[in-house]
């Protein structure tokens, strides 16, 4: 702990040695005086004039927004995806399944609503059963697992 | 100790700087513990903690503290100090200044109190309940009195820039902070949410950024030595940032339920925006000529070029963001941090430092302690800000383009979270060392006020 004090003192005399020397550093090298030190005026103020560049970037604008509040048209952001079950079954699921109640690899889908609550289903689609695959494993968004649910529950 | 402090002109100065880095640290500790949940979801969750801690309370906790503990408070110290400097003459109601340190550091305990207790607003920004909001606008008030007398009472003729940027920013900040916290009581629905971001957008741009850019003129002059490059470029600034920046609100919702004239008036005046950044920054690079070796040497000036820079980058990517297309993909990603912490921590916080790396040791009457701590503070900073943000952007990216393919929801949501898991550990190292580098900051600041008490007590013993 003395140590650190006697450094830190001989730190502050060393500091103070240096200070006017010290180049650069505005903050250090104004003399520390105890009144309100008159500072407006060292600020001192151009007059350029405003640079050619920024000129143009002006008119560029002024005419961008002229353009965009007429021509401007609303954005749809979300890309359309293929929400359609009958024809996501027919690509993804229809190689095991029947559209009627015919055993393929799997069982057919016809009344499978009579079979299973939507619940049961959903669970099903989303982990798969047995050999069959989740349909988020076959790549399938959330939309078009809803999409396949519903299509397959009017079979 | 208090005997001799109450002659000081500079005491409510000093209150706001003490008190600011105290809620710098606190602040972002709460931030790191947001950074850490990202990475463990279940960090801290622990007995009443996970309660007290919970996402949803310790983050409105951390952006009010540090929008309105740390960076509102120390641009009302240094407010206090560079506006007698201007005008040449003593603060007006030094007493009542001494009382607003320490009233404002009571909003500060209430509101985080408050918040932590579960009472929201919900309004971004202003998430504090009504009556502390009431306490703010008390508070706001005697600040603008305060520094409008003075301003009054002035011994200079002339009103120099920042002049102009302070008187703007205390006359917008008090309609801003009344206007954006009353609808979550009078309105509903669209109208509420597009009132909210015209507080959310407008508190940044019509107090951080005025004040800042006024503390920008009035440092540069003088860290460089040269004179302020054009006077009418400084006003061209001024004037389309009054005009351009309160339209900013509806690009918040862009693409939303809000008619298209709105989003078009939200969008238009945000590109405008370069105007006024642009004139700033030609201002400050016309000002630096022949002077660009100094930042070699002196922090302060790095901070400042460095948050001025800070600013341009933010107010490029704020009017491109803006727009309808790039909007459909940022926007609730992780891109929206990384953009907000530039602002409020890469320009307008670079330049507090910079003011009291520069203020400090004329208040204190001591040299910065230690040059070695002002470069490591900054060094850290700035790495850790750019891991910050450069890690949100690219995660922002990503999770925009993913959302667009059909993964807002849903299983696909959980999968493409955990893919950016790299993402936000590098977003936790950022933020660590920007934490480290303001404990630097605090500790050179820390020894520097202790050596001034010292030196100033020989002083008078000796005398």
């Amino acid at each position: 702990m003395d140590k650190d004090k006697q450094n830190s003192e001989v730190n502050n005399e060393e500091m103070k040695e240096q200070h006017p020397k010290t180049e650069h550093g505005a903050p250090t090298d104004e003399p520390p005086t105890p009144q309100v030190e008159d500072m407006s005026k060292d600020i001192r103020m151009g007059n350029a004039k405003v640079p050619r560049f920024l000129v143009v970037t002006y008119c560029l604008l002024a005419i961008w927004a002229f353009g965009y509040a007429l021509m401007a048209v609303p954005l749809n952001q979300v890309a359309e995806v293929a929400a359609d079950g009958e024809t996501i079954f027919s690509q993804s699921c229809f190689g095991c399944h029947n559209v009627t109640d015919e055993f393929k690899v799997g069982p057919g889908m016809q009344d499978v609503g009579l079979k299973y609550s939507e619940e049961e289903l959903q669970k099903i689609l989303l982990n798969g059963i047995g050999t069959m695959p989740s349909l988020p494993n076959l790549g399938l968004n959330t939309e078009q697992i809803k999409a396949v649910k519903e299509y397959i529950l009017t079979l | 100790m208090e005997t001799q402090t109450s002659s000081d002109t500079y005491r409510p100065t000093k209150i706001f700087f003490y008190s600011s880095l105290v809620w710098l640290v606190i602040g972002m500790i709460y931030g790191l513990i947001l950074a850490f949940k990202f990475i463990w979801p279940n960090f801290l969750v622990w007995g009443p903690l996970q309660v007290i801690l919970q996402f949803g309370r310790i983050r409105p906790i951390h952006t009010n503290m540090l929008l309105f503990g740390w960076l509102t408070m120390a641009n009302i110290g240094a407010l206090f100090y560079v506006i007698p400097k201007l005008c040449r003459n003593q603060l007006s109601f030094p007493k009542m200044a001494t009382f607003l340190g320490y009233f404002w550091n009571f909003i500060i305990v209430v509101g985080s109190i408050a918040l932590t207790m579960g009472y929201t607003t919900v309004t971004e920004y202003g998430e504090w309940p009504l009556w502390i909001d009431i306490l703010v606008v008390i508070g706001v008030a005697m600040l603008a009195m305060i520094c409008f007398s003075t301003i009054a009472n002035r011994n200079e003729k002339q009103l120099y820039v920042s002049l102009w940027y302070f008187m703007g920013s205390l006359i917008w900040l008090p309609g801003l902070y009344i206007i954006g916290n009353l609808p979550y009581k009078l309105l509903s629905g669209v109208p509420q949410f597009l009132i909210f971001w015209f507080y959310g957008h407008n508190v940044i741009g019509l107090w951080f950024t005025t004040v800042g850019v006024g503390l920008i003129y009035y440092l540069l002059p003088y860290l460089t030595k040269n004179p302020l490059y054009s006077h009418r470029l400084s006003l061209i600034g001024f004037w389309t940032i009054a005009t351009f920046y309160v339209w900013n609100g509806p690009h918040h919702l862009q693409n939303g339920p809000i008619p298209l004239w709105l989003m078009k008036a939200g969008i238009i005046p945000s590109v405008l925006l370069i105007i006024p950044v642009w004139a700033v920054l030609a201002n400050v690079f016309g000002t630096m000529k022949g002077k660009w070796h100094a930042v070699a040497h002196n922090t302060p000036l790095k901070f400042l070029v460095t948050g001025a820079i800070f600013y341009l980058i933010t107010c490029l990517q704020g009017p491109f963001q803006s727009l309808q297309g790039p909007s459909s993909i940022v926007k609730f990603t992780d891109w929206v941090p990384g953009h907000a912490h530039l602002p409020v921590f890469g320009a307008f916080s670079y330049v507090a430092f910079s003011v009291m790396y520069y203020v400090l040791p004329k208040i204190v009457y001591h040299n910065i302690y230690s040059n070695r701590l002002m470069e490591t503070h900054f060094w850290l900073s700035t790495i850790g800000l750019l891991l910050f943000t450069f890690s949100t952007w690219t995660a922002g990216v990503f999770e925009g383009f993913a959302w667009i393919e059909g993964a807002q929801y849903g299983l696909q949501f959980v999968e493409m979270l955990t893919a950016m898991q790299p993402f936000f550990w590098i977003r936790t190292v950022g933020g660590t060392l920007m934490f480290v580098a303001q404990i630097f900051f605090i500790i050179n600041l820390y020894k520097t006020i202790q050596l001034g008490k010292k030196s100033q007590n020989t002083n008078e013993s000796s005398a």
